[in-house]
């Protein structure tokens, strides 16, 4: 079937839709029908192990990469036949630090002002938005990892992006920066910016985002709100530490009858000190969806 | 295409990639070569400066005669003084002049027969100044009816020299080579670092979200036309070479740097790092050259094989630019550019449709 024929009219309000998207790499199946509707102004968060298929979604979905099969659209327009009108209108933060090395911060976000075709003004506010000093005039080979992903995020700003996607961007990162960034896109979002986020960032996902699609051997596995992926795939697994008067730490699940029972023997005889209830977490959901943790590496 | 895109890319691309010691390299050694061969190389056809320091009428047929008898070995230039002091101080001076003293009616007196004159010769004289002053003293001789006692009279024989190496010296050869050298440089090892630096650094990936790659690499095509143009023209401004046609020469250098980098970014795309590029063009580039010394030289098999290929296609153009008189074609030549041109962007293309699929 040709691509064309598998679209169906996007949602008006949808700033990414995809249906059956396929991306095959020989026997590779790296991406094996996706479908997706994200709408304008939502955080979009997509989770996986290595090799999952996420990155390679972003290359479709950014006009990098045909799709074997299947098809998507970006902000209404196809992502293979109408590429020029999706490119002015979206950006993206990659998943490595790619910048040239011999500009300086500034010389860089100028270069790609001049690219976009965007007032070169925003220059110096961007930077400050990111929190670098406009006046730095080291070359980029120069900067620490933190600043080099900063200026990447100023970049990725530049052009006003109606849909800004995120592939791994706080990978490497100090806690400030990540911070920085975290905070920058929480403004965006509020701002209109649909924002579509991958992370193996279990909490940062979770901060972030509207929605989040669990991604395993080029499949969507699960998606829905972290509160509802939590409910649907963890809910009944809810934990409590306990701590007993000699000091001893327990750990016992509410969904055993044998532990609730432990829990209310040690509750009337007045052994019971401490109890913290601890909620399933996506990492959980995760588990329970993809049948191995986030940090077990790719399937070979 | 997009001409804004372009011109941004071309001139960050233009500005940054020449503070890389490889590309700079690859300019400046075919540069050197080119201005050291102009200089250093003596040129067989080049006539020897000489000035003859003239007391005495500009022109008479004493001084026409001379200037017949040394044509093909002296540039000679006349230059009138006041006196035939300032004719002897003159040669005095210079090892590449003679001083020459006539009375003012020379011709009337050497047709009377009582004609003298003074001819000053430098003791620590040039070769060209000794041809000088043996054709004066010849032309004397001849002027006082004293006949030699061998009279030789000089037929130039045998067919025109078919080698364009002859014909256009070894200076202007091995510039044609250096030339073609620098072009092969640029087209094979300095565009495709450029590109694929961007691949490695990741870059590319960035610029595709707003160019083509089609504008990428017309901007990466530019930049190295613009290194080339430049190199030439310090090259042409720093040697005494004199070409026919400074535009037509330059020319053919640049459509070949542009045939050549269909196959160099190809190449480049093949090897995927720069580091490899800059070992391989060197080994790349030996066959690639050789072909210039086929078309210049005059053992037709190989002039044949040469003018098959774009650098010896090239160098026949280069060779006609520089003096017609080499008689080399330029419409075949054109043509095998223009094919290796194609060629070379069509397998390029199909190795970034690969990449894309």
């Amino acid at each position: 079937m040709g691509y064309a024929s598998c679209m169906t009219p996007p949602a008006p309000d949808a700033a990414i839709l995809t249906r059956d998207l396929r991306k095959h790499y020989g026997e590779v199946r790296a991406v094996d029908g996706v479908d997706l509707e994200i709408a304008r102004g939502e955080c979009f968060g997509l989770l996986g192990h290595n090799g999952a298929g996420k990155s390679t979604t972003i290359r479709m979905l950014t006009c990098r990469t045909d799709p074997t099969s299947g098809g998507g659209s970006v902000l209404g327009h196809d992502v293979v036949s109408d590429r020029p009108s999706i490119r002015p209108r979206i950006n993206l933060v990659g998943d490595r630090q790619n910048l040239h090395p011999r500009l300086t911060g500034r010389a860089t976000l100028r270069f790609w002002a001049d690219l976009y075709g965007t007032d070169a003004s925003r220059v110096d506010e961007l930077l400050l938005l990111v929190g670098l000093d406009p006046d730095l005039s080291r070359p980029m080979k120069d900067y620490s990892t933190g600043m080099r992903q900063r200026v990447i995020i100023a970049r990725s700003l530049i052009n006003a992006p109606e849909v800004l996607f995120l592939d791994e961007p706080t990978r490497g990162l100090d806690p400030a920066s990540s911070r920085t960034l975290r905070g920058i896109v929480h403004d965006l979002v509020e701002q209109g910016t649909t924002v579509f986020l991958t992370t193996h960032d279990m909490a940062e996902a979770d901060e972030l985002c509207d929605r989040i699609a669990f991604m395993s051997e080029g499949r969507i596995v699960a998606l829905g709100t972290p509160r509802a992926l939590r409910l649907d795939h963890a809910g009944d697994r809810v934990e409590a530490d306990v701590t007993l008067a000699d000091g001893s730490e327990h750990r016992v699940r509410l969904d055993r009858a044998d532990d609730r029972a432990r829990l209310e023997a040690w509750s009337v005889s007045g052994d019971l000190r401490t109890v913290h209830t601890r909620e399933p977490t996506l990492a959980d959901v995760f588990v329970a969806v993809a049948g191995r943790p986030l940090d077990a590496g790719a399937v070979t | 295409m997009n001409l804004r895109r372009i011109r941004t890319l071309y001139r960050r691309d233009l500005v940054d990639a020449i503070r890389d010691g490889r590309i700079l390299v690859a300019i400046i050694i075919p540069v050197a070569l080119a201005i050291f061969y102009a200089v250093s190389v003596p040129d067989p056809n080049e006539r020897v400066p000489v000035t003859l320091a003239l007391h005495g009428p500009r022109s008479s047929q004493v001084v026409e005669q001379v200037r017949s008898a040394v044509q093909r070995t002296v540039d000679l230039t006349v230059t009138p003084v006041t006196s035939a002091r300032a004719a002897d101080r003159a040669a005095r001076d210079d090892p590449d002049t003679i001083g020459l003293s006539l009375p003012a009616d020379v011709d009337r007196r050497v047709a009377a027969g009582s004609a003298s004159g003074e001819l000053f010769v430098p003791r620590d004289s040039s070769s060209g100044a000794d041809l000088a002053a043996a054709a004066v003293a010849q032309v004397a001789a001849r002027a006082d009816d004293r006949p030699f006692a061998l009279d030789l009279d000089t037929t130039l024989v045998g067919d025109a020299p078919n080698d364009a190496f002859e014909v256009l010296g070894l200076a202007t050869a091995l510039g044609i080579f250096s030339i073609v050298m620098l072009a092969g440089f640029i087209g094979l090892l300095v565009i495709p670092v450029l590109l694929v630096e961007e691949v490695a650094l990741g870059t590319l990936e960035a610029l595709q979200l707003v160019a083509t790659g089609a504008e990428i690499i017309v901007a990466k095509l530019a930049v190295g036309m613009t290194y080339c143009a430049v190199a030439i023209g310090i090259t042409l401004a720093a040697s005494p070479t004199d070409l026919h046609s400074v535009v037509g020469y330059a020319a053919a250098a640049l459509a070949l740097s542009i045939a050549l980098a269909g196959f160099g970014l190809a190449f480049g795309l093949a090897l995927g790092d720069s580091g490899r590029i800059n070992t391989w063009a060197g080994v790349v580039l030996t066959p690639v050259l050789i072909p210039v010394f086929f078309v210049l030289g005059d053992d037709q098999p190989w002039r044949t094989v040469g003018q098959a290929l774009p650098t010896g296609a090239a160098a026949q153009l280069m060779a006609q630019s520089a003096n017609p008189a080499v008689d080399q074609p330029v419409l075949v030549p054109l043509l095998v550019i223009a094919a290796w041109l194609i060629a070379g962007f069509a397998l390029l293309r199909w190795l970034l449709d690969r990449r894309s699929a």
